[in-house]
Formats: C-alpha cells, sequence, structure tokens
C-alpha cells in the first residue's frame, strides 16, 4: 500500500504493535463467539466459521510474536551491559498530524449531526490546514475555506450527492 | 459488443476518461498515493453517474497512475508507484544524460502500444469466455472465493499468515448486517444504521483513503534530493515533447519487446493479488536476458523502460479478467470497481457477463481509449506533474481528508458512516504500521456477501451435505487446486523453518 516506509523501527514497537493488533482482534472474535446464542443457525454460521478460524489463526501468529519478544528482550538485556536500547521510533507511531486528523474526523462526525456537513466541512478544513501548517495561516484560511466550497459545490450540487 | 463499444464515445464516458486518466497521472506521481486511494474517493460518484462513465473513470484513473508512477522515477529516481522503480533502474540514468524527455517518451508509448493491444486481446477473448462462466455455479463460487483469497494473501510474501487474517477480517466485516435470509442481525452492536446493506464506501473510504494519510502524516519527510534535482534541470514543456517524440519513434520500432512485455504483464495481472509491480520487474528481468548487451541495463538502455511500463499497464488490464468475468477482484483497484456495481443494485459475479454484458465491453473499450490518450496527455501533464511531486504531503493530507469526509457521508447521507469510516481508517492505521496487508480486508468485505450466499445456496442445493463441493469436475478441480496449494503453503513453511534453524556453516 502506497510507497514503503523507510524509517527503522525498535524491536519494542515491531513486535508489541502487531500483538496489540492481534489481541484485538482476537478480542474481537471471542466477544461475539462468546456473547452470540445459537452460532450454528444459518444466519450466524458463516461469521462463526469465519471468526472461529480468524481466533485459530490469530492464536498461532500471538504465539510466535510472544516467542520472538521474549527472545529479542532476551537479546536486549544481553547487549545492554555494552550500550543502551534506543526507544526514539516510538513517537512516529503517534505524532501530532496523526492526532490531529483523528481529531478533526471526530469533530466532523459529531458536528455533521449538529450543522450540517456543508458548514462542518467550511469550518473543519481550514482549521486543519492552518493546524498543520501556522507560518503560512492566511494563505492556509484561504486555501481551506476555497477547497472546502469547491467540495461542496462539485460534490453537492454538480453530482447531486446526498450530503447530510 | 459492438453497441457497447460505440457507447464509449458517449460524451459522459469520454470526460470520464479523460478526467480519470488525468487524475490517475497526478496519484501516480505522487509518492504515497495509489490508484486505490483516488478510486475509493471517487466511489460515490458511481451513485450519481452511469455505471459505465463512473466505472470507465476509475478505470482510467488506474490506467493513469500506472504512468504517473513512472514519471517522477525516470526525472528524479522517486518512483510514484512500487512498480516504477524497475522503470527507474533505467530511465533515471536516461535523464542524467540529458534525455529524460526521451525516456518518457518511451514509457509513455511502451504502455499505449501493450495497452492498446492486450486490451483488444482481452475484449476479443471475453465472448468465449462468457461461455466458461457458465459452469461456475454457487459451489464453484464460492470455492472460486476462497482461492482467490488464498492465491491473493500467497502473494504476500512473509506477511501471508497476516494477510489471511486480514482477509477473514474483511469477510467478518462483510457479515456485519442483518442476515440476507433470516433477517436477523449480526455483528451490529445495536447500531441501526448497520441493519442495511454492508457499509463498503465506508470501509474503503476508511482504509484506503484515513489510514493512508495517517501513514502519511506520521511519516512526513521531503526529500532534498528531488528539490535539489529539479532547481537543477528546468525542463519545459517544450523541451520535454521534442525529446519524447524520439522516444515514442524508439519504441514504435520495436512493437516486439513492448509486446512481449504486455504478454508477460496480462499473465501476472490476472492472478489475483499478484499485481502491476511483480510485472514490472519481471518484464524489466526478460528484457535484460534477451538483450544482446546485458550489462548496459541499469546504466540508461531504453529497453529497460520500455520493457516495464509496456508491462505494467498490460498488468492493469490483466487484473480486469477476473474482475469483469468472474466478479473476483484482481487488485484493490479493481475491487473498487466492483464496490461500483454494488452501489448501482448490480452484484458482480460469474454471472455479470451474462446481465451486464454492455458495461463490461465498454469497460474493456474505456481501457482501450484510455491507453491510446496517455500518449499526448500523458505528454503535456509530465512537467506539472513533476512540481507536483515537491509539494509537501501536509499540504494535500487536509483536501484528501475533506474528500475522505465527502466519500464517507455521501453515500447515505449518514454522519454515522463518517464515524465508521474514521473508527475503520485508526484500526486501518495501526494495522498497516504492525505489517498487516489491509488490501485483503476490502477484498474480504467485497466478497463477502457473495461467498455467504453461494455458502447458503450450496448448502440448501446439497441438503446441507458438504460433498456438493465435490460434486462437479469444476469444484472438483478447485478443491484440488486449494488442497494442492495448502500442501505447498505448509512444506514451504517447514522447509524455511528447517533453513533458519540449520547450524550456519
Amino acid at each position: 500500500m502506497g510507497a514503503v516506509t523507510s524509517q527503522p523501527r525498535s524491536t519494542t514497537l515491531k513486535i508489541l504493535l502487531p500483538i496489540a493488533v492481534l489481541v484485538l482482534v482476537m478480542g474481537f472474535s471471542l466477544y461475539y463467539l462468546v456473547s452470540v446464542q445459537d452460532l450454528r443457525s444459518q444466519a450466524r454460521m458463516f461469521p462463526t466459521v469465519i471468526l472461529t478460524v480468524v481466533l485459530g489463526v490469530s492464536l498461532i501468529e500471538l504465539l510466535k510474536l510472544v516467542r520472538a519478544w521474549l527472545t529479542s528482550r532476551k537479546r536486549e538485556s544481553q547487549e545492554s551491559a555494552q550500550a543502551p536500547v534506543e526507544e526514539g521510533t516510538k513517537q512516529d507511531l503517534v505524532t501530532p498530524g496523526v492526532l490531529l486528523i483523528v481529531a478533526t474526523l471526530v469533530i466532523g462526525a459529531l458536528f455533521s449531526r449538529l450543522f450540517g456537513f456543508e458548514v462542518t466541512a467550511i469550518v473543519l478544513t481550514p482549521a486543519l490546514m492552518i493546524a498543520l501548517d501556522r507560518r503560512n495561516w492566511r494563505r492556509s484560511l484561504l486555501l481551506g475555506i476555497v477547497i472546502a466550497i469547491a467540495v461542496i459545490v462539485v460534490f453537492g450540487r454538480l453530482f447531486a450527492l446526498n450530503l447530510p | 459488443m459492438l453497441s457497447a463499444l460505440t457507447g464509449m464515445l458517449d460524451p459522459t464516458i469520454l470526460i470520464a476518461i479523460v478526467v480519470g486518466l488525468s487524475l490517475g497521472f497526478v496519484v501516480g506521481a505522487l509518492p504515497g498515493f495509489e490508484a486505490s486511494n483516488a478510486a475509493a474517493l471517487l466511489l460515490p460518484l458511481s451513485l450519481t453517474l452511469p455505471l459505465e462513465a463512473a466505472v470507465a473513470g476509475m478505470a482510467a484513473v488506474y490506467a493513469g497512475s500506472q504512468f504517473g508512477g513512472a514519471v517522477p522515477g525516470i526525472l528524479f529516481n522517486v518512483p510514484g508507484t512500487p512498480g516504477a522503480a524497475a522503470t527507474a533502474r533505467d530511465g533515471y540514468p536516461l535523464t542524467q544524460q540529458g534525455r529524460g524527455g526521451f525516456a518518457i517518451g518511451v514509457a509513455r508509448a511502451g504502455s499505449a502500444i501493450s495497452g492498446v493491444f492486450i486490451a483488444v486481446g482481452v475484449l476479443l477473448l471475453f465472448k468465449p469466455l462468457s461461455k466458461v462462466t457458465l459452469l461456475v455455479g454457487s459451489p464453484e463460487t464460492f470455492l472460486l472465493i476462497i482461492l482467490s483469497l488464498f492465491m491473493i494473501t500467497g502473494a504476500l510474501g512473509d506477511k501471508k499468515i497476516r494477510g489471511l487474517i486480514s482477509a477473514l477480517l474483511g469477510l467478518a466485516i462483510a457479515a456485519m448486517s442483518l442476515s440476507p435470509h433470516t433477517g436477523e442481525a449480526r455483528l451490529t452492536f445495536g447500531f441501526k444504521e448497520l441493519y442495511g446493506s454492508v457499509p463498503f464506501v465506508p470501509v474503503i473510504v476508511g482504509l484506503f483513503g484515513i489510514a493512508e494519510m495517517l501513514r502519511l502524516m506520521s511519516n512526513q519527510r521531503n526529500s532534498p534530493d528531488t528539490k535539489m534535482v529539479f532547481q537543477e534541470s528546468v525542463w519545459s514543456t517544450k523541451e520535454l515533447l521534442g525529446d519524447s517524440w524520439e522516444g515514442i519513434k524508439f519504441a514504435l520500432k520495436r512493437p516486439w519487446t513492448g509486446i512481449r512485455s504486455g504478454l508477460l504483464g496480462l499473465s501476472v495481472g490476472i492472478i489475483p493479488g499478484i499485481g502491476p509491480t511483480v510485472a514490472n520487474f519481471a518484464a524489466y528481468d526478460m528484457a535484460k536476458r534477451a538483450s544482446s548487451d546485458p550489462d548496459s541495463f541499469g546504466k540508461g538502455n531504453p529497453k529497460g523502460v520500455l520493457a516495464s511500463e509496456a508491462a505494467d499497464n498490460a498488468a492493469m488490464v490483466g487484473t480486469m479478467v477476473p474482475t469483469l468475468a468472474l466478479g473476483i477482484p484482481g487488485s484493490a483497484t479493481a475491487g473498487i470497481m466492483l464496490a461500483a456495481f454494488y452501489l448501482q443494485g448490480a452484484t458482480p459475479g460469474p454471472q455479470l457477463l451474462e446481465t451486464h454484458s454492455g458495461v463490461v465491453y465498454t469497460i474493456l473499450g474505456s481501457l482501450i481509449l484510455a491507453s491510446l490518450l496517455i500518449l499526448p496527455i500523458g505528454i503535456v501533464l509530465a512537467v506539472p506533474l513533476v512540481r507536483l511531486v515537491l509539494v509537501p504531503p501536509k499540504k494535500i493530507v487536509p483536501a484528501v481528508i475533506l474528500l475522505c469526509m465527502t466519500a464517507a457521508v455521501a453515500v447515505r447521507g449518514s454522519a454515522f458512516d463518517l464515524g465508521l469510516a474514521t473508527v475503520i481508517g485508526v484500526i486501518g492505521y495501526f494495522m498497516i504500521r504492525a505489517d498487516f496487508p489491509v488490501v485483503p480486508v476490502v477484498l474480504g468485505v467485497l466478497l463477502g456477501p457473495i461467498a455467504e450466499n453461494s455458502l447458503i445456496r450450496s448448502m440448501s442445493i446439497g441438503n446441507n451435505d458438504l460433498a456438493i463441493f465435490w460434486q462437479s469436475p469444476a469444484s472438483k478441480v478447485l478443491c484440488a487446486v486449494i488442497i494442492l496449494l495448502v500442501v505447498l503453503r505448509v512444506f514451504q513453511a517447514v522447509k524455511t523453518k528447517k533453513k533458519a534453524l540449520a547450524p550456519v556453516s
């Protein structure tokens, strides 16, 4: 998907993040399999089979990763006498840019229900552009408003899409 | 077929192709963006445009992005798409020799020659192919989907298991709705908004739009080399046009290289999940081995550029074969095109050739037209594309996020879909950073409803006896292939493990 990132990751991030994703996936599968009654009904047969296989395969991958993590921890503790282990790349996962975008989307979803999508877009787009480029805030403000209006006109009016 | 092809000359379809091609060039040139990102954002437009125009536009985006990725690769050694790295191997040395325009001309003509030749060939093969698809019933459809998901995950190298988990997750997401047979709610968590059909668009926008933008913002880099090179070598459109014509003539005098690479690209593209990237490198290697001067490759041999570009456009056409003939998407972008069919109420699958043959032939015809238009539009847009590469991601991302938000809400006019796209996008971002491929998730979501319907229908036909999946000759072949692939995978895994444990001599 897209260009490959070239920044090196610490062992912790490389192993713990996939473990976290697998735990999330397994939690989701277990929640369904435990909470739902009559898993063998025609309606539930398909998701039951899929999530059971997901649980099994995820467990195998989780065990592999846990073993790799324990091995790397052992190796790191042996090498720590010589040099400190760096954790520098941890902050790449949640950068200010990432947080800004998530906040914009969450606020966008909430505001769209209250004020409508068009108003939300005209407010949030320049706000996001200014937040990402504070030095040229006047240009970002103007550009953000122009882009928002252009998108609303093209999608909402020209293509008559159903914007809330 | 002829009436469908003449239908391609409809102004709406022509405009969709030209706009799609131009957008594809832009998307391909920008590192970090791909055709699937653009197609995801254009998906809601398929609600109001005629289906042929919407899908032709997406096909043109796909075609344009393959070429668009080559331009920064040739001029700056910064490929816009992964496959363009093969083009850059000889494209960039040609630029360093002052022949950047020539290389672009070779790339354009190579794409055009193979695209037209392969698309015409596929178009002519579709009618006999439609007879084969009549043999595909519910059990065969279910087995085909299992096989294609297996093959797609098999092409992921050392991420096979994670790809399989992603694909299964996609199938599970597809079940997040009312059961189509009994009306019971499944995995809806009490949200009435999930009672309807599977929310394709928020899932696609979340994974291909929002997750990708989050990834870009987590890794902001502006390559100083790119800026430096551009400032040192300023091209005018006139200069590029003049040199490009020489490149086009070079490619036209060597049609066999283009066609051979195109056939290799087609055979790679037909296999779901392999994609144009592998085709680029495979064709490059084939051209090098077939050359009388293989040492010149990597130092500015235009045949390397020609082979790579011819193969990737042909592979893109190849991905359309399983997509349109069987309803099995050959790539992420092809999968999004199938989602457009869903939005218009058409069910993709082996019966698509019967129920929507006009649309299928129009799509193939638009690929021929797009391949021809790559030549003039590609040359004219080369310099503006180059300038786009230098725009920092933080200036483009807000506009793309706005488009993601618009695309997410536009289908049902519901802010809930934006929330869903955000949640899926954040999960998708963590999956990408954790090395879980997200393309199988989308393919799982798209194929899930077809898989479930086929499974339930098959069980009804077979009176709940699994032997139904071993009844017809076609299903026996499919079962055998699946079992063979499983055995090969296990064998490969055991071999790899033994190699890893073997003492190093």
